[in-house]
């Protein structure tokens, strides 16, 4: 059955993409981002190119491309303090599920330059575009029959109430703890065929599979996409002492307190005979 | 020097760490106490989430109050039944206090808990020490001695039933007061991630009249085993005990320590009791501070655990 699935889409996928369109082929600096005991955080460098055969059609503008680096999903609230008796407490608050722990997006412009705030949304391009869309399902891979890449005119415009206070908060918080990050200068296209982008990574960035997701549009319409995974783990001595305190957490105290009895009586012998 | 958290999954500076630690452990050399109220307060506010500053601490006074239990052992200081009465409650207080960390935790009010329990606590035992120390200060200013003991105050403590005889503090009293001392400090400690020395040591001069040349010993004594276990039960149900933060901790808490209780031999008992009693206010009225008035950004994020 989902056999079947799979071959439909791909049939799908093969009738959307003409003969004409370009390709993109994208490559890496990294595929993995290693958290060792000096990780003060780090980047990667997309690399890539647009490539064009002799069938493909000339475009009027030129090319612009979008990377967007994208962390693993969880779970987060974000909560309001409120006066109550005299002291602040955290009195309201808003889940937002699902979304993305880290997000990078790179453009060689801003993205609103680049495509309809629309298409952004749909593909989940752009920190202001996140949140819209993991409202609504996604209909991007359904209606790609008509021949032609994405355009504006097919699509609705989604409605983003303004009142959506702790959206706003949300966004603007991971902005400034660094977990979300623009750079609408952030990707360098070099004689219109080449482009080169680097995503940087904080200290605290969280762990698990990242995705990397290029963007080539032109004249406001996606002509491709190409997507890459890369990897963000705790390596050597970090990523066994938090795999211990996971796995076997009596373990992990027991060997805490012994430590702190060693440090303790070192400490007390050591300064004793001094 | 810039070091990776594994547990907390940030980054530290190390000797920054260190500094807190030796400047925590300085003043616990110096007053005899653990520091638990000063290092954890320290740690959320240089960015260490709140339940790994918590959980992490449980584990530095483990080792600092190892060192005070080894030295004042060798003087016969520990009074080993006395302690053992007083763990019985802080064993299920602290279980108590860790349970109730996990559902505050995610509830979203776990920062709130702990600021307002750090205001009371620290506003409340400051203001008591303050009074106290100030008046002998005072008294020892005029060269009179006023006896603080009111005979027959503490009258109910004696008359409780299930009395047992403490021999090395040369007391018979009963087990209940004692078990729900260790029961209270016990719940306090797991969830503020304080050793509660600075709460224990008046309660068991004042409350139970424990001699002075055991109080201390006995004190940490109960303290390292009910932080042990409290380390131990939040690697159980938080998992938020940082090795690496603890470490740095420690080492820079026994350093402290060692030039603290120099320090210390060089002033009068009344006269540190007084500066104790003012640092207590002083974190107690910071975190007042931080509760009253109105914050810079009145939102915050945080995964749904925590």
């Amino acid at each position: 059955m989902i056999c079947w699935l799979r071959l439909a889409a791909l049939a799908l996928l093969l009738a959307a993409v003409p003969a004409q369109a370009e390709t993109l082929l994208v490559t890496m600096s990294e595929r993995t981002v290693d958290i060792t005991s000096n990780f003060t955080g780090s980047s990667i460098t997309v690399f890539g190119a647009v490539r064009r055969d002799a069938s493909t059609v000339p475009r009027a503008s030129d090319y612009d491309v979008v990377v967007t680096v994208t962390g693993p999903r969880a779970d987060r609230v974000t909560r309001l303090k409120d006066r109550v008796a005299g002291i602040w407490i955290n009195r309201h608050a808003e889940a937002f599920e699902d979304v993305p722990t880290a997000y990078t997006v790179l453009s060689n412009r801003p993205i609103e330059d680049i495509a309809h705030p629309a298409l952004l949304t749909r593909f989940q391009i752009g920190i202001d575009y996140l949140l819209a869309s993991s409202d609504e399902p996604n209909t991007a891979s359904a209606d790609g029959d008509t021949g032609e890449a994405e355009t504006l005119d097919d699509m609705d415009t989604s409605e983003r109430p303004a009142d959506h206070v702790f959206e706003r908060a949300f966004l603007r918080l991971q902005r400034e703890s660094g977990q979300y990050q623009e750079d609408p200068e952030g990707v360098a296209v070099i004689d219109n065929t080449l482009f080169r982008a680097r995503a940087t990574f904080p200290a605290d960035v969280p762990l698990g599979n990242f995705e990397v997701r290029v963007f080539l549009f032109s004249g406001g319409a996606l002509l491709a996409e190409e997507q890459v995974g890369i990897v963000v783990r705790k390596t050597g001595f970090e990523q066994f002492v938090f795999r211990l305190s996971q796995t076997d957490p009596f373990i992990y105290g027991a060997l805490v307190i012994l430590l702190a009895a060693f440090t303790g009586w070192l400490g007390g012998v050591v300064f004793r005979r001094s | 020097m810039q070091i990776y958290l594994p547990i907390a999954e940030l980054a530290v500076n190390v000797f920054l760490i260190l500094g807190m630690g030796g400047a925590v452990g300085f003043v616990s050399g110096l007053f005899g106490v653990g520091g638990g109220f000063l290092l954890t307060p320290l740690l959320i506010f240089s960015g260490i989430p709140p339940s790994v500053a918590v959980a992490t601490v449980t584990s530095q006074v483990v080792a600092s109050s190892t060192s005070g239990v080894l030295s004042y052992w060798r003087k016969g200081g520990v009074d080993f039944k006395l302690a053992g009465v007083l763990l019985c409650g802080g064993i299920i207080g602290s279980s108590l206090g860790v349970w109730l960390f996990s559902i505050l935790r995610s509830l979203g009010q776990l920062d709130l808990i702990i600021s307002v329990s750090y205001m009371v606590f620290l506003g409340a035992i400051g203001s008591m020490m303050l009074i106290e120390s100030a008046r002998s200060v005072w008294r020892g200013a005029r060269g009179g001695s006023v006896s603080l003991r009111q005979p027959g105050r503490h009258g109910w403590i004696h008359g409780l039933p299930f009395r047992v005889g403490f021999k090395k503090s040369r007391l018979y009293i009963s087990v209940i007061p004692v078990v729900l001392l260790g029961l209270a400090i016990g719940f306090i400690g797991a969830i503020l991630g304080i050793g509660g020395g600075f709460i224990m040591v008046p309660a068991l001069i004042y409350l139970l009249r424990v001699p002075g040349n055991v109080v201390i010993g006995t004190s940490l004594l109960q303290i390292l085993v009910t932080m042990a276990v409290a380390t131990m039960l939040h690697a159980f149900t938080t998992g938020s005990v940082d090795v690496i933060l603890g470490l740095i901790l420690m080492v820079g808490g026994v350093l402290g320590a060692q030039f603290g209780a120099s320090a210390g031999q060089k002033l009068k008992g009344e006269q540190l009791r007084l500066l104790l009693a003012l640092l207590i206010l002083a974190v107690g009225v910071r975190f007042l501070v931080d509760l009253a008035i109105e914050p810079t950004d009145l939102f915050s994020v945080a995964g749904l655990g925590g």
